[in-house]
C-alpha cells in the first residue's frame, strides 16, 4: 500500500514538472511571439516615418497591421511615439550636418518638427536628448591652440569650433605644457613665433617628442613663410606637419584630418 | 502622373539638401537631378519636366547660357525656372528675370520657403 502511494506520488510529481516545463516553454513562444510581431510593427513604422508623419491611409494601414499582430493599442501608441522622435531626430542630425547651406537653423527645425508631427510638449521633453545627440555627432575632438595672438581677431578659431572642435587655447608653449596633461588634446595647432624669452613652437614640439606621453600627439606648426625651407628639410613625422601663414582654412582642415588619420593609424596598429 | 522637377546644382551637398526637403515635403515629385547647365538642357529636353530649379553658377555650361537656350525652344520655353544664386544682389534678380527666369531663389535655403515656392509652380 505504501509504495502504491509512493508511486502516485512520484507520478503526481512528474505530471506536475512536465505541466510546468509546457507552460514555461508555452510563455516563452507567446513571448518571442509578441516580440517578434513588435519588431514586424516597428519596421513598417520606422519605413512609414522615414520622410515625416504618414499619411492618413498609411496611418490606417499601420493601425491595421497592429490589429492583425495583436499588438494591444497602447503598445501601439508608444511604439508610434517612440518611432517618430527617432525619425525625427535623424532627419534633425541630418539636416544639421548641412546647416552651412541652411538660411536659418531654427526655422529648419521648425518645419521639421512639424514634417514629424512632434509636438512642442514632446519636443521639451527630448530637447535634452535631440541635443546631446547633436553635440555628440558634432564633436571631433579636443584641440590645444598655441597662438600669440590670441587677443586679437583670429578668423581660424570660430572655423575650428564649427567644425566640432573643442578649442582650449594658449598664449605661449610655457602656458600650453601646463594645460597639456589636463587637456589631454587630441591635436596641437601651434605657431612658431613667440614673445622674446618664450620657447618657440619647434622647441616645444621637440619637448613633446621627448614625452612618451604626448610624442604621438598630432602636431601642427603654423609657421613664417621664411620658415618654409628649414621647416621642409626638417625631419617631421607623418602625424606632425607645417602650414605657410596666412592659414588658408580649408587647406588646414584637410592637414587636420590627414594628421589626425594616421594618429588614428598608429592607435590602431597598437591593437 | 506624378510631376517632375528638374534641378541643376553642381554642388552635392545642395543636391542632397533640396532632395532631402522634396522627399519630407511630401509633394510626390520626381525629382531628376544634372549636375551642370549641359546636362540640364539635355534632361529638360528628353524629361519635360513641370519646373526646373537652375543653379545659376556651375561647370561645363552655367545657368546663364542654359536658361536662354531652354526659353529658345518650343519643347521648353513654357517650363517655369527658378534661378538659385549665391548672390543675393537686385541686379542679379533682374538678370535672372530678364532671361527668362519665373522667379530668382537666393542661397542658403529656407526648406519651408522653397517648399512654397515650389509649390506656387507645381500647381499652376
Amino acid at each position: 500500500m505504501e509504495t502504491t502511494l509512493e508511486e502516485m506520488k512520484r507520478q503526481i510529481e512528474m505530471l506536475s514538472h512536465s505541466l510546468d516545463q509546457e507552460r514555461k516553454a508555452r510563455e516563452e513562444m507567446t513571448k518571442q511571439q509578441i516580440q517578434a510581431n513588435v519588431l514586424q510593427l516597428r519596421t513598417s513604422m520606422e519605413k512609414a516615418w522615414l520622410n515625416g508623419a504618414p499619411n492618413d491611409q498609411e496611418g490606417e494601414e499601420l493601425h491595421k497591421l497592429a490589429v492583425s499582430l495583436s499588438i494591444p493599442e497602447n503598445v501601439e501608441l508608444s511604439l508610434r511615439r517612440e518611432v517618430k522622435l527617432k525619425m525625427y531626430s535623424n532627419a534633425v542630425k541630418e539636416v544639421i550636418s548641412k546647416r552651412q547651406l541652411l538660411r536659418s537653423s531654427s526655422s529648419t527645425l521648425e518645419w521639421l518638427r512639424k514634417v514629424y508631427q512632434v509636438t512642442m510638449e514632446e519636443y521639451l521633453e527630448y530637447e535634452t536628448k535631440f541635443l546631446l545627440d547633436l553635440v555628440a555627432d558634432q564633436y571631433k575632438g579636443t584641440l590645444l591652440y598655441v597662438s600669440p595672438n590670441l587677443k586679437g581677431k583670429d578668423d581660424l578659431l570660430p572655423r575650428l569650433k564649427s567644425a566640432g572642435y573643442a578649442v582650449v587655447l594658449s598664449g605661449t608653449p610655457e602656458e600650453a605644457l601646463e594645460k597639456i596633461e589636463k587637456v589631454n588634446p587630441n591635436l596641437i595647432l601651434c605657431h612658431t613665433e613667440f614673445a622674446p624669452g618664450s620657447l618657440s613652437g619647434i622647441k616645444f614640439l621637440h619637448l613633446l617628442r621627448a614625452s612618451p606621453k604626448f610624442n604621438f600627439i598630432p602636431f601642427i606648426l603654423l609657421c613664417e613663410p621664411s620658415e618654409v625651407s628649414q621647416l621642409q628639410s626638417s625631419e617631421l613625422r607623418q602625424h606632425e606637419g607645417f602650414l605657410k601663414k596666412p592659414v588658408d582654412a580649408d587647406e588646414l582642415m584637410i592637414t587636420m584630418n590627414e594628421k589626425l588619420t594616421h594618429f588614428r593609424d598608429y592607435v590602431s596598429s597598437l591593437s | 502622373m506624378s510631376k517632375k522637377i528638374l534641378l541643376a546644382e553642381d554642388d552635392e551637398d545642395n543636391r542632397d539638401l533640396v532632395s532631402f526637403v522634396l522627399m519630407r515635403s511630401r509633394l510626390g515629385a520626381e525629382l531628376i537631378i544634372a549636375e551642370n547647365g549641359q546636362e540640364a538642357v539635355d534632361k529638360a529636353f528628353e524629361h519635360l519636366p513641370n519646373l526646373i530649379l537652375m543653379d545659376m553658377q556651375m561647370p561645363v555650361m552655367d545657368g546663364w547660357t542654359a536658361i536662354p537656350i531652354l526659353k529658345a525652344d518650343k519643347r521648353t520655353k513654357h517650363i517655369p525656372i527658378i534661378a538659385f544664386t549665391a548672390q543675393a544682389k537686385p541686379e542679379d534678380k533682374i538678370r535672372t528675370l530678364e532671361i527668362g527666369c519665373a522667379e530668382h531663389y537666393s542661397k542658403p535655403m529656407d526648406p519651408q520657403e522653397l517648399i512654397t515656392l515650389i509649390t506656387k509652380y507645381l500647381a499652376e
